[in-house]
C-alpha cells in the first residue's frame, strides 16, 4: 500500500510540471523540451537554498521565478529570433545542464538534517500521509491559480495566441510577447515541480530532469482521455484531468515495477506507454 | 483617411522567381468610403490588404492612416485601427474559445489584456444584445465554442467582432467566398449596414461582379500590382454588368 501511496505522492509532485506542459503543449502547441532542464533547475536551486539554511518556503518562489526566466529565454529564442520551438527548447535545456551543475557544485545534493516544506505544520502523524496533505493542498492552489489565470483577459489572449495566431494578432494581441510569457509561466510550474519532488525524494540530482517532458506529455494525453470520458471541455476539468493523468501515470509505473519489470527498462516502459496513449485514439479512428 | 504612396512589395527578391505583387501603388480613401476592389487572380489584391494590415512588410512606400505613418507598425499594433475579415471563415475567430471569449478579445482590441476576469454578466448582456441583431439565435449560445459553428455563422461573428472596437479601416478579402448564396447575401447586407452605421472606411475584395455593382460607393481594379481603374460613386452608378465584365 505504501508503495502505491509514494507513487501518488510522486504523481502529485509531478503534476505541477504536467500543468506546465499543459500550458506549452495544449495552449501554445509547443512541445517544450526546456522542461527537462527547468525541472532540474527548480530542484537544484531548492536543494542549494535549503542546505544553505534558507527557509524551505522561500525556495518556492525562487524556483518558480528562476525557471520562469529560463522559459522566457526559450520563448525569446523562438518568438523573436525565429528559431524552431523544439530547437529553442533543446538549446536552453542543454545550456541549463551546465547552469544546474554550477548551481549545485556537484552532481547530487542530499537534503540531510534540514527542515523541509512538509514540516511547517504537521497535518498527520504518518509521514507519507502528511506529505500527501501538503502536496494535495499545493497542487490544489496551483490548479486554482491556473484556472483563474486562463479565464482572465490575459489568459484568453494567451489561449487565442496558441489557438489562432492570425486571429490573435488581428485582435491587437502581441503574440510574440504572449508566447514568451506563456513559456515562462509553463516553466515556472515545472520549477515548482522540481521544488516539490526534490523534497519528496530527499535529494536533488543533476539527472533528475531527464525525460520528464515525456512524463508531462503522457500525463497531458492521459488527461485528454479522461476529459473525453467527462464530455466537458471546461478549463477546470482539463486541469483536473491533467493532475489525475500525472497520478495515474505514476501508478502505472509503480504497477510495472511491482510485477517485476527491471527498473533498468523503466524509461522504455514510459516511452511505449506514452506511445500507446497517444496512438489509441488514432487507432480507434482508423477502425471506425 | 487612408493614404498610400509608392507602396511596393516583391516576393522572392533577387531570384529567378522574383515577382512584383504590388507595384509602386498609390491611392487615397476617405472616411466612410466603401471601396470595392476587383482584379484577376494574382493581381495583388490580397497582398495589398496584407500590406495595409501589417501581415506582410512592405519593401518601400508609405501607408498613412488618419495622418499617422503606420508602415513601421507591427500587425498587432495596426489592428487597433484596422479590422479584418478573411476569405477563410476559420481565420477570423479562435475555434477553442467560446463566442463570448472571442468577443472579449474583440472588445479588448485596443485595450490592455489585464489579469481581471472580464466576461462577467455585464459584458455578457452587452454581447448578447449585439449578437441578437444578427437574428441567428447565437445570443443563446455565448458559451459555445466558436469551432462548433458553421462558416457563415463564424463569418458573421467575425464581422461583428471586427467593427466592435470601432476601427478606422475595415479590410474584407472575399468574405463570402466560402458561404452559400443565402448566407452571402446576409453577410453583404450586414457589412454594408455596419460600415454605414459606424462611418468606417472599408475595402472589399470580391470576384462576384454583381456584388461589386450592388455594394460600395467606389470601385477599383488592380492588375499586375497597380490600380488601373478607379470609379467614384457617380461613375460606379452608371456602370453595368456587361461593362464590368469587359474589364477582365
Ligand atoms: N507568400 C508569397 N510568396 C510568393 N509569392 C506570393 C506570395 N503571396 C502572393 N504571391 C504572389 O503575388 C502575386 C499576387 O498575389 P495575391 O494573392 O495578392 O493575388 P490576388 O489578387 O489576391 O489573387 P486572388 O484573386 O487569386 O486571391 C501572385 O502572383 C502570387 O503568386
Ligand atoms: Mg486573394
Amino acid at each position: 500500500m505504501d508503495f502505491y501511496l509514494s507513487a501518488i505522492l510522486l504523481g502529485l509532485g509531478f503534476s505541477s510540471m504536467a500543468m506546465g506542459i499543459f500550458i506549452s503543449m495544449k495552449i501554445f502547441n509547443i512541445p517544450d523540451i526546456t522542461t527537462d532542464g527547468t525541472f532540474t533547475l527548480g530542484g537544484a536551486l531548492t536543494a542549494v537554498l535549503i542546505m544553505s539554511d534558507f527557509h524551505s518556503l522561500l525556495s518556492m518562489p525562487a524556483a518558480f521565478l528562476l525557471c520562469a526566466f529560463a522559459g522566457a529565454i526559450t520563448g525569446f529564442i523562438h518568438a523573436k529570433m525565429k528559431v524552431n520551438a523544439l530547437l529553442a527548447g533543446i538549446l536552453v535545456m542543454t545550456a541549463l545542464y551546465s547552469v544546474n551543475l554550477a548551481i549545485m557544485g556537484k552532481s547530487n545534493i542530499p537534503l540531510i538534517g534540514k527542515a523541509l516544506v512538509f514540516e511547517i505544520i504537521t497535518f498527520a502523524e504518518d509521514g507519507n500521509l502528511n506529505r500527501f496533505v501538503y502536496l494535495f493542498l499545493m497542487i490544489l492552489i496551483c490548479a486554482f491559480f491556473l484556472d483563474r489565470l486562463l479565464k482572465t483577459d490575459f489568459g484568453i489572449a494567451m489561449r487565442a495566441t496558441g489557438n489562432n495566431e492570425q486571429m490573435a494578432r488581428s485582435n491587437g494581441i502581441n503574440t510574440d510577447r504572449m508566447k514568451i510569457t506563456g513559456l515562462a509561466i509553463a516553466n515556472g510550474f515545472t520549477g515548482l515541480s522540481g521544488y516539490l519532488i526534490t523534497q519528496v525524494q530527499g535529494f536533488a540530482d543533476i539527472n533528475m530532469g531527464i525525460g520528464v517532458v515525456i512524463l508531462g506529455l503522457g500525463s497531458v494525453m492521459m488527461g485528454e482521455m479522461i476529459v473525453r470520458l467527462f464530455g466537458s471541455n471546461s478549463i477546470i476539468i482539463q486541469i483536473t484531468a491533467v493532475i489525475s493523468g500525472s497520478i495515474l501515470f505514476r501508478l502505472v509505473l509503480a504497477f510495472a515495477l511491482s510485477i517485476g519489470i527491471d527498473p533498468l527498462y523503466l524509461k522504455l516502459v514510459v516511452a511505449v506507454f506514452v506511445l500507446l496513449i497517444i496512438s489509441i485514439p488514432n487507432l480507434r479512428k482508423s477502425h471506425a | 483617411m487612408l493614404e498610400i504612396r509608392n507602396l511596393q512589395k516583391q516576393f522572392n527578391r533577387g531570384t529567378a522567381n522574383e515577382i512584383t505583387a504590388v507595384d509602386k501603388l498609390n491611392f487615397q480613401a476617405w472616411r466612410g468610403e466603401f471601396i470595392i476592389l476587383v482584379g484577376s487572380n494574382g493581381s495583388g489584391k490580397s497582398t495589398l490588404l496584407n500590406l495595409i494590415a501589417g501581415n506582410l512588410n512592405a519593401d518601400s512606400g508609405s501607408i498613412k492612416l488618419n495622418g499617422d505613418e503606420i508602415v513601421e507598425y507591427k500587425e498587432h499594433e495596426r489592428s487597433r485601427l484596422i479590422g479584418r475579415i478573411f476569405q477563410n471563415p476559420l481565420s477570423g475567430t479562435s475555434p477553442d474559445l467560446s463566442i463570448l471569449e472571442n468577443f472579449r478579445l474583440a472588445y479588448l482590441r485596443d485595450k490592455c489584456k489585464s489579469l481581471r476576469i472580464g466576461t462577467g454578466n455585464d459584458f455578457r448582456e452587452m454581447i448578447s444584445e449585439k449578437i441578437r441583431e444578427l437574428n441567428m439565435g447565437l445570443e443563446k449560445k455565448l458559451d459555445q465554442e466558436m469551432g462548433k459553428l458553421s462558416g457563415g455563422q463564424r463569418q458573421a461573428l467575425t464581422l461583428l467582432m471586427s467593427v466592435f472596437a470601432r476601427p478606422t479601416l475595415l479590410l474584407l478579402d472575399e468574405p463570402t467566398a466560402a458561404l452559400d448564396p443565402k448566407s452571402s447575401v446576409q453577410l453583404m447586407k450586414l457589412t454594408e449596414m455596419l460600415i454605414q452605421d459606424n462611418q468606417i472606411t472599408a475595402i472589399l475584395v470580391t470576384h462576384n461582379l454583381k456584388d461589386a455593382l450592388q455594394y460600395g460607393n467606389r470601385i477599383l481594379q488592380m492588375s499586375e500590382g497597380k490600380i488601373i481603374r478607379d470609379f467614384d460613386a457617380e461613375s460606379k452608378k452608371n456602370l453595368n454588368l456587361n461593362e464590368l465584365v469587359s474589364w477582365f
